[in-house]
Parts: structure tokens; sequence; C-alpha cells
């Protein structure tokens, strides 16, 4: 499916261009084939309008998951935005949040490696399919970490933005302290990794920005999801490796209500 | 060419463009029959089941805590983070209360990390004696949990170039701990008892002798943005 995507706000232009074009051929022919034609617009309406498709090898419960979590994601209602926030997804908001999702992705398939993955995108493969494993449900994360990674997925669907690659992170890989990150569980430090941004804009900075405004201004959130909203902000915050992209993050996240 | 004869000319050349627009992928999904997938062994429970402690507790605990750890298990069945319940039916947790959740957060899996994180939040809505830090305190002091499939047994699947797909996890493993600091920090802020606070920055400051790098030096930050005065 072609999609039209930019750097600031994604949005699906494909879809009502089609119908306009095919209704404009319609009124110029007669009766069966106007009735076929009909038809035909209505399949293509219906691709390009149709929900999110699983796999057959997605199980129901991992599917229920998703759905139940892409519904909490798309129902948040809020009162403010950062500016950060308003340039990646527009304002804080379900319906926004939505939006982008069903930009980039359209497809829920299966399969990450053996690792502990939760989700992945696998661009040579497609942009925009999301890949989940079993660990989706198998572990004990709250939703708004589900939800997060999802997310930090999505962006990586982006193409034309070269699926927003991580940086390499530095050696060394210090924080704010000067102490070395290191993996919490295997004690390996990140230095050298592909697993850093050095732009707010990437798959961890915007979904920090995005959970940041979630814990700032979700007016339809309960006190644990706004929480967890920010522990895990907080932690991805650390994988911003270029000091100037962080403080940009840092200072956006002070932003008041509107 | 008469109506009928259209119609189903109409009719082939519509299956032709519905098969022609299904991604190559999903044909094949749907010419090839598909074997059922054997249900992978999942080491802990999803939470279908009930709390442990409401099957062991029917006699211990009166029906109005029975009834609010109902409420939990159910929210904990639905896997709705965001459920309105949290932050309505659990003001007021009674001494009864929150002993049955002290008591249901030790009999729980160690690898519920979500749903143990659920009940220190709880428990740490209002803290009004001392003796309820004495919680918190075992929680920051607990052994770190290894991997989100079994928390004694670092089972971690490392895979070289895939550090990035370890988001979330590596906090989740220890989110009941990162749940405390915060909920201590807001305490510490808002309390006007000194007796608290004191006892506050104690858990602090176990928590910067925590055997996890990452606790301690989330503790370390929180010290410093809340203001939080640990004897040295």
């Amino acid at each position: 499916m072609p999609k039209h995507v930019n750097n600031i706000q994604s949005t699906i232009q494909f879809r009502p261009k089609v119908i306009k074009d095919i209704g404009s051929l319609n009124s110029k022919l007669g009766g069966p084939m106007r009735s076929i034609l009909m038809l035909l617009s209505l399949t293509v309406s219906f691709n390009a309008f149709s929900a999110l498709i699983f796999t057959p090898q997605v199980p129901a419960a991992v599917k229920q998951q998703v759905l139940d979590d892409l519904k909490l994601i798309g129902s948040v209602k809020a009162l403010g935005t950062t500016p950060l926030h308003k340039q990646i997804f527009g304002d804080v908001s379900g319906v926004n949040y939505t939006k982008f999702f069903e930009a980039r992705m359209n497809k829920v398939g299966m399969g990450c490696g053996a690792g502990n993955a939760v989700a992945c995108v696998k661009p040579f493969q497609s942009n925009t399919t999301m890949f989940l494993t079993e660990n989706y449900i198998k572990f004990s994360h709250p939703a708004i970490a589900r939800l997060m990674v999802v997310f930090h997925e999505a962006r990586h669907g982006e193409a034309q933005s070269g699926n927003w690659s991580h940086a390499i992170c530095p050696t060394p890989f210090l924080d704010d302290n000067g102490k070395e990150i290191k993996s919490i569980w295997t004690g390996a430090s990140l230095a050298g990794e592909d697993a850093c941004d050095n732009s707010p804009f990437g798959s961890y900075g915007s979904s920090t920005i995005m959970l940041k405004n979630i814990s700032k201004f979700c007016t339809n959130c309960n006190q644990k999801m706004k929480l967890d909203a920010d522990i895990y902000a907080q932690d991805q915050l650390k994988r911003i490796s270029n000091k100037t992209a962080k403080q940009q993050m840092v200072v956006d996240f002070q932003a008041k209500k509107r | 060419m008469n109506k009928k004869f259209l119609v189903a000319i109409g009719i082939v050349s519509l299956s032709f463009i519905i098969w022609s627009l299904i991604p190559s992928d999903d044909k094949e999904l749907l010419i090839n029959s598909e074997k059922p997938e054997t249900p992978q062994k999942v080491i802990f429970q999803v939470p279908n089941q009930p709390l442990p402690i409401l099957s062991q507790t029917k006699s211990r605990f009166s029906a109005q805590t029975i009834a609010k750890l109902k409420i939990l298990d159910e929210i904990f069945a639905t896997k709705n983070d965001n459920d309105g319940r949290l932050d309505t039916e659990f003001n007021d947790i009674s001494p009864e209360l929150r002993q049955a959740l002290i008591e249901s957060y030790k009999a729980m899996p160690k690898e519920r990390l979500n749903e143990r994180g659920t009940v220190i939040f709880l428990l740490g809505k209002k803290l009004e004696n001392e003796s309820d830090l004495d919680f918190f305190q075992d929680v920051i002091a607990e052994a770190p949990c290894l991997s989100l499939t079994d928390c004694s047994t670092d089972s971690t699947v490392e895979i070289p170039g895939e550090a990035h797909l370890a988001e979330a996890q590596e906090t989740t493993l220890i989110y009941p701990q990162l749940m405390s600091l915060r909920l201590i920090s807001s305490s510490y802020v808002a309390s006007e008892n000194q007796v608290m606070k004191e006892r506050m920055a104690e858990f602090f400051k176990l928590a910067q002798q925590s055997p996890s790098e990452y606790i301690a030096e989330e503790a370390n930050r929180i010290i410093d943005e809340s203001g939080i005065k640990v004897e040295l």
C-alpha cells in the first residue's frame, strides 16, 4: 500500500484520492459497468481502510493483547503537549497516536528471533509489518511498556527516514554522573552497540517524548499509568547519547500545560 | 450482450481483482494449509488465575478486605493498568487490607513484576506509620530478578547486535524497586512528619547500597531531584 509519510506528521493520503478518481470515471459509464466499478471501489476502499491485519501465526491471546493495548493508547485524552511531541505526533491524544501507528503499520506477524524481544520490525522484509513474539504476553510488562515498545518499533517503519536507525552508543558510554551505562541484566556495556539515538526524533527519542507527555498531560490515565510512563521514559532517556539532543528533550519536558 | 452475461463477467473480474490485491505472502498462507502451533510451555501463569491470597485467606480476613482483593484480581485478569478503580478503591487502606496486600505480594511469583509493582503502588498511596515503610525496605533489599521468564535464573539469550531490542525489559526487571523509589520520594516531599522523613531517608540510603547498580543510580538521581537528606 503506497503511503505518503513525512517527518513531521504522518497521514494516509492515498485512500481518499483513489475513491475520488474512481468516482469520476464511474459517472461516465453506463449501467453494469457502473455496478462493477462501484464494487471495485468498495473493494479498494475496504482494503485501504481495513483494520490491522494479523497473520494466522499470531496467537489469539497475543492478538487480543495488542488490540487491547492499541485501544488503550487510542483512548488517551490530554490537556497539554510539549513542542517536540507536537512535531512528531501532534497534540497528545489517542486519535493522534492511532493515526501515527496506522500510518506506519498495517500488519502484525510473529517472530523476532530467539532473544527476549517483545516486538520488532524487519525493514528488509517489510516496512509496514510489526512482528511480535510470545513475550508480548509472557512477560509481565506494564501496559505502557508494551506500548512504548510498539511505538518505538513503528517509528522504525519509516523507510524515508532511513528507518530511524539507531546510533552506535559512544565509547565510553557514560551517564550524567560519569558512570558507565550498562545493560541491567547482562552487565554488559552498551558502548559500541547500535542501541542509542543521537536525535530526539528517533525511536528511543520519540517514544520517550510520547511517554513523558502522557505522564504530564493525560487526563484520563490513572496515577499508576502516568507513573509508569514516567518511569519508562526516564529509562529510555539514557539511550539519547547526543548531549544536545538530550538537553533539548529535557527542556521540552519542562513545557507547561497549554 | 445480455445482463446475466455481463454480471457473470463482472463477478469473475472482481474475483481476479480481489485476488490480485491480496499481498503475496498472505496468498501463500491461504494456499498452504497451516498446522496448529504446539503451545509453548509458559513458566508462570498468565493472570487468569486468582491471586494466591484469595484461596488462602477467606477465613482470615474480613469480607471488606476480601472484596478489595477480588477487585485487584479482576484488574490483574484484564491486564488493564488504566483501570480507574486503582485510583478510587484503594485510597483508605485499612491495616488489615495492608497486611493482606503484603501477603499477596509475597505469595506472587516473582516474575509477576507488573502485578507486584501494582501492589507496591497501592501500598505507597498513604504512608502514615513507620511500620508502613518496613515493607518498602524489604522490597528494595530483594534479590534482583535475573530474567523475565525466571527471576532465579539468568536465562537471557544475548544476541549480538540486538541490544536495542532490550528496551523496556531492563526496566521491568527492577520495576517493583523503581516504583518503591518513586512512591517513597513523593511521600518524603509531601510529609511534614520529621520522624517519617528520617525513615524514608534511611530507605534511600539502603537503595544507594543496592547490589543493582541501576537501582543505586536511580536512587541517587531521585535523592538529588527531590532534595532528600540522606545521612552519609
